[in-house]
């Protein structure tokens, strides 16, 4: 959480948010959130709805608790990235922000798929016409 | 499972301060990176 704080002012000038969630009560996120000085909001899961129903949650700890995981989610709720982690560990907020100004302002990405162009037809047709 | 290029599922939960999030909403503006964190213990 304290590595995200401190490239928070990084992800805010690439055009993001960022929010961070757990089963936590209300008073216990916000406790922590004081103690950090964490300048995000703290969304409290408490009934475990949001890490069932994104997958995250372990319920074998602790009554149920959400998975590490980081996400980014664009316009129309897309999920540009998605992250979930067996253990304690999560990924590092620099290759996160990385990934957001590479492509800030949650613009599409575009297409791997390689189209041809006209000039790619006329090389073939003239490849087959020579054989 | 949420695939990237998938629909995430909507969020409206409190945050620690008692104020409403909703994800749909929050997602008008630019991304939003949502970390998910094991809590207290």
């Amino acid at each position: 959480m304290a590595d995200y704080r401190d490239h928070y002012p990084q992800i805010l000038a690439a055009g993001a948010t960022l929010a961070a969630l757990s089963v936590d009560t209300p008073e216990q996120s916000e406790s922590l959130r004081l103690a950090l000085q964490l300048p995000f909001p703290i969304l409290c899961d408490t009934e475990r709805r949001v890490i069932r129903e994104w997958n995250v949650y372990n319920p074998r700890e602790r009554g149920g608790i959400a998975k590490p995981s980081v996400f980014v989610i664009d316009a129309d709720r897309k999920v540009r990235y998605a992250a979930v982690d067996g253990v304690a560990t999560r990924r590092p907020p620099a290759e996160i922000l990385r990934m957001l100004q590479k492509n800030p302002g949650g613009q599409p990405i575009r297409s791997k798929v390689y189209m041809p162009r006209p000039a790619d037809w006329f090389r073939a047709l003239r490849n087959n016409l020579r054989r | 499972m949420l695939v990237e290029g998938g629909i995430a599922p909507e969020i409206v939960l409190a945050d620690s301060a008692g104020a409403l999030w909703r994800l749909s909403a929050q997602v008008v503006s630019g991304p939003v990176v949502l970390l998910c964190y094991r809590g207290h213990w």
